[in-house]
């Protein structure tokens, strides 16, 4: 019997292939969003992998500097300590890195090794896949190694120069070899150029220093290792480093999985829709195939099965889209790594099973769970029923009371995993869906409130057609319920996500305009800051400019303390002190000891993720050893979400005997021509040297475009969260045009023109669409507090202030009624054009 | 018996309909051919599926014959436009169905005041008309009741009352009292019978219920597609 009942949805399908279309679509985009971010977090893995491999190779274990550099000196040191310790697999392998500017601006890592002893490492340079000209390498001077394609890209070939810029100026490298990277790291290979450790020292000006030392080893040797190190180096190990520079990018890929699993929670609504609509459609047949004795578990079955009917195409064709969704949205999730984080390229999608068996089964999972609700309504049906569509509408609005006490549940449930979510930001996640939940519980009752008070302010003398588009939305909650809900929680998305954008916009601008004081900034590039051994002459001769007032300075610097890497701000920011908010400390103590250099400032994040407190102490490894600043204050930074430690310079500048500078700030006097005053600096730069010029405002502007960029990948998701909800409503009014059919018809038949019609199906839907931005209103502005206040405090450990921006709101407002008008202008047409005759006869 | 040419109000010319059934043609009405005079009471019968439904829905402008002309007061209905037929309609013609169609979410009275606000008739005056139908159908309580909330045989007063309230030329009603028990048919059908014979109105009703053929002026019988008239 039950295969009767799954017979004719099918058929049901079949005769109405637009119902079938929007709902496989639905589960579709849902898949394929969840699917796309999932593959498109897996690339980026994948190239930090190979990216990692590449720098790295097969070591276990680095020796890397506290900070600066090591003393090549120390190499042959470990060797021994080694052979002391005798262990036969154990190897080690010097390395210095730095960067080269090759033709045409692209930049790469000019890695230096010993080619004997780098063979346990890596086979770049003495693999099967390389062909090295070993003794052009070893003697040949600025020989290089570099990838097939990487060559096939500069157009040059074995044998052959390259002009190139690193840290000594403009030089020539020859290329000494080549090898084939593997498919996996063919976009790694191509930043990265190897030499032997000589001449890379002599190419970065590094001679008699190294980057790291790479080993290979046991545990128990690198323990042993360790303990032997000099002060200013330290041990970690390989994989753990990287799963720490990786795991830097947690928050934001852990974001971005939750607005794909939104958009697969507004797929579930459409499923929801449509399994219920084929249940009401057939209350009858239902009442029927009970009366002769089909059983509630059987009847069940047969619902899910259909449900599958659904499903299981949408998932299939979700993940097709995923995989094309996932190649345009890797590049977006690389270039905001690459913004944020850390350089990475990657040059194809990592297509591996896992993602897509995790999105098949959340596909078909979520399908089965919309399809469960409607199931169990069916079997609740009883034998014989001849449930008229009135009586299965009151029964929707006698559920509405359980339905807020439902709502009620799930927000007291999002309030307790919010507050027991401190330390995790799932748990966090978590807490915010419910939110969701809760308010999709609370979507029909509500929508049933505003109806019945739309309908009593109405004047008596309103016209009919108004008082039946809001009374047609009342009474069918059962249907416009889950829409409304459905629209109203993606409306909610795009403005909570907006809200949260805008007002962290406005935070960085607002940090931006504290922090950038100077009238201009140069940017100098660290490889001339070396050659020219500091920034000394170029200052004095920036100084000595008519109508300089001051000049100010900027270095971040890292530093490797306890496996982990520290960012150190040194800055010297002029008579005016740190321009950044004291967020903790008294900010004029706190500036105080920051300026006369006997105390350090540490950023929110950093405070955040550390617990730090002012008047703890922090350690700094300098070059002269270990020392001790107490912690004067928490200023506002938004750099690094891993948190920064500001020193001042001049102190920086004596302990670790550096002269260099990053950034370099100007300032004029009061009244000087600023077109006058770029000429002068521009007279000032040394010729041939790599130094960017830019004003307050144009360097203002250049931050934010990077801040803009890196919602990129945001935005994309919140249309297609949009597009799925979009659908929902297209799918909720075919549904209630097919179900008023006969409505529609005695309307046409007493002489309603088409155009009536039309008008009277998009009023409806346009009051869908405005139930549905009012309810997104409030729940908006919670998710841009919950955003605001709680995830991006633990997701990324900064505060920014909260501001409610009007334009937000319409905007949310004007794309739900869009979107609703939108999505009837079909319905509409097709109810105009029905044949009456027919429509007046059907039951 | 025709009626007199200036009285004629509706005129069938030879008219046709053919349905597509499984790729052939199945041809429903077959050269109809009549003249219905001004207030006059015609009775369609015929067997289940014999065409009584279609001929109402092309007389009505529901439905466009296959060939033939159907000429309303003299207007063919073949030169009219889908907006022209629905004007026609909310001028005049009044429609009465077997299930009552009364639009679910609109009271008593609003479904009442659905054709007038159409015509555009003051809001005072439709009220009163309202009032005045509610009133002339036996319901002048139930005007706030909405339809889930009548039994059949007030869902079916109410449809008389709005199928008239307009003063239509035409009333068309398929199988009015199809749906309801013997007595309460037999009420609605005295009542149509009286409001159309009170106020001039032409009536064409498809029934099956011989009681009905004894209040005709005429009866047409549909026979395979073709029209047979007979006086009762």
């Amino acid at each position: 019997m039950t295969s009767l009942l799954s017979r004719s949805g099918r058929r049901f399908f079949a005769r109405h292939p637009w119902q079938f279309a929007l709902a496989v679509a639905g589960v579709a985009l849902g898949v394929a969003v969840v699917l796309g971010v999932d593959l498109a977090g897996a690339s980026a893995r994948r190239a930090f992998d190979a990216s990692t491999e590449m720098a790295m190779g097969r070591a276990t274990h680095q020796v890397l500097p506290r900070s600066g550099r090591l003393d090549e000196r120390l190499y042959p040191e470990l060797r021994a300590a080694m052979r002391r310790f005798g262990e036969a697999q154990a190897a080690a392998a010097p390395a210095v890195e730095g960067a080269v500017t090759l033709p045409g601006g692209r930049r790469g890592v000019l890695l230096g090794v010993d080619p004997f002893a780098e063979a346990p490492f890596r086979e770049e340079l003495t693999g099967r896949r390389a062909e090295v000209d070993l003794p052009a390498l070893l003697s040949t001077p600025g020989a290089v190694v570099l990838a097939t394609n990487l060559a096939a890209e500069l157009g040059v070939a074995q044998g052959e120069r390259v002009p190139a810029v690193t840290a000594r100026g403009e030089v020539e490298l020859t290329v000494a070899g080549l090898f084939s990277p593997d498919a996996d790291r063919s976009a790694a290979a191509t930043d990265y150029l190897f030499a032997d450790i000589a001449t890379a020292q002599e190419l970065l000006g590094m001679v008699g220093k190294l980057s790291r030392i790479d080993l290979i080893a046991s545990p128990e040797l690198a323990a042993r290792l360790g303990e032997v190190l000099p002060e200013g180096a330290e041990l970690v190990e390989s994989a753990a480093r990287s799963r720490a520079t990786f795991g830097m990018t947690r928050a934001f890929r852990l974001n971005l999985t939750a607005l794909s699993l939104l958009a697969l929670l507004v797929g579930a609504f459409l499923i929801y829709n449509t399994m219920n609509f084929l249940v009401v459609r057939r209350t009858r047949t239902i009442g029927i195939l009970r009366s002769v004795g089909v059983a509630r578990a059987g009847l069940v079955r047969a619902i899910l099965s259909e449900a599958l009917v659904v499903g299981v195409p949408g998932t299939l064709l979700g993940l097709l889209l995923g995989a094309l969704l996932g190649s345009g949205l890797t590049s977006l999730v690389v270039q905001t790594i690459d913004d944020l984080y850390f350089r990475l390229r990657v040059d194809a999608l990592a297509l591996s099973g896992w993602p897509f068996a995790k999105a098949a089964a959340l596909g078909v999972g979520a399908t089965l769970l919309a399809a469960l609700g409607p199931a169990l309504e069916a079997a609740s049906i009883p034998p014989r029923a001849v449930l008229s569509r009135a009586s299965m509408e009151r029964r929707t609005r006698r559920r509405l009371p359980w339905l807020l006490a439902a709502g009620a549940g799930a927000l007291l449930l999002a309030v307790l995993l919010l507050a027991a979510g401190r330390n995790s930001l799932v748990v966090s996640f978590a807490g915010l869906f419910m939110v969701f939940l809760a308010c999709a519980c609370a979507t029909p009752p509500a929508t049933a409130g505003l109806m019945w008070l739309l309908d009593r302010v109405l004047p008596a003398g309103a016209p009919v057609p108004v008082r039946m588009a809001i009374r047609g939305t009342s009474a069918s909650l059962s249907r416009t319920g889950v829409s409304v809900a459905a629209l109203a929680v993606s409306v909610a998305t795009v403005i909570g996500v907006g809200l949260m954008v805008s007002s962290f916009r406005a935070s960085v601008d607002d940090w931006l305009g504290q922090s950038l004081v100077a009238d201009f900034y140069l940017g100098v590039e660290e490889d001339w800051c070396r050659r020219a051994d500091g920034v000394a002459p170029l200052v004095a001769d920036l100084r000595d400019l008519p109508g300089v007032d001051e000049v100010t300075f900027s270095l971040r610097r890292r530093l490797q303390v306890g496996g982990e890497e520290w960012r150190l701000w040194a800055v010297d920011a002029g008579r005016k002190g740190l321009g950044a908010e004291v967020l903790a400390g008294d900010p004029t103590t706190a500036r105080a000891r920051f300026q006369a250099g006997e105390a350090v400032l540490v950023s929110e994040p950093w405070a955040m993720r550390r617990g730090t407190r002012v008047g703890d102490s922090i350690a700094l490894p300098t070059p002269s050893g270990e020392r001790i600043f107490p912690v004067a204050g928490v200023f506002r930074d938004y750099t690094s979400d891993r948190g920064v430690i500001a020193l001042h310079r001049e102190r920086y500048r004596e302990l670790w005997r550096d002269e260099c500078s990053e950034g370099i700030g100007v300032n004029f006097a009061p009244g000087t021509d600023p077109e006058a005053a770029r000429a002068a600096i521009e007279s000032a730069l040394p010729p041939g040297s790599a130094i960017s010029l830019s004003d307050n405002a144009e360097l203002r502007a250049a931050s934010l475009a990077v801040f803009d960029r890196t919602f990129t990948i945001t935005r994309v998701l919140q249309v297609l969260v949009g597009l799925v909800a979009f659908l929902g409503v297209l799918s909720a009014l075919q549904a209630l045009q097919l179900e008023r059919v006969r409505e529609t018809a005695v309307l046409r038949a007493v002489g309603w023109l088409p155009r009536q019609l039309r008008a009277l199906v998009v009023a409806q839907t346009g009051l869908l669409g405005l139930a549905a931005g009012l309810f997104a209103l409030p729940l908006g502005i919670a998710l841009a507090g919950l955003l605001v206040f709680v995830i991006n405090r633990r997701a990324f450990g900064w505060a920014m202030s909260f501001g409610i921006d009007p334009g937000e709101l319409l905007q949310g407002l004007a794309l739900a009624l869009a979107a609703a008008v939108l999505a009837g202008i079909y319905p509409a047409w097709r109810t105009s054009r029905r044949p009456v005759a027919q429509d007046l006869r059907e039951e | 018996m025709p009626a007199q040419e200036s009285s004629v109000h509706i005129r069938l010319e030879a008219v046709c309909k053919d349905y597509d059934e499984h790729g052939r043609p199945h041809k429903v009405l077959d050269g109809v051919t009549a003249e219905i005079a001004r207030g006059e009471l015609v009775v369609l019968v015929g067997r289940s599926g014999s065409g009584k439904s279609t001929l109402l829905n092309i007389i009505g402008g529901l439905d466009r014959p296959s060939r033939g002309e159907v000429r309303i007061g003299g207007k063919a209905l073949s030169g009219l436009t889908e907006d022209g037929l629905a004007r026609l309609r909310r001028q005049g013609i009044g429609f009465v169905f077997q299930f009552f169609n009364l639009v679910p979410t609109l009271t008593a009275r609003e479904n009442l005041l659905l054709p007038l606000e159409l015509l555009g008739v003051p809001r005072t005056e439709a009220d009163e008309r309202a009032r005045g139908w509610l009133a002339a159908v036996g319901l002048p309580d139930r005007g706030d009741s909405f339809p889930e909330e009548m039994s059949g045989g007030e869902q079916q007063r109410i449809a008389l009352a709005r199928a008239l309230i307009h003063r239509p030329g035409l009333v068309i009603a398929d199988e009015p009292t199809g749906n309801l028990d013997l007595e309460t048919a037999r009420q609605v059908l005295g009542l149509l019978d009286d409001l159309c014979r009170r106020e001039g109105t032409t009536l064409v009703m498809a029934t099956h219920s011989p009681e009905v053929v004894g209040v005709a002026d005429r009866v047409f019988t549909i026979h395979d597609g073709r029209l047979e008239i007979s006086t009762p």
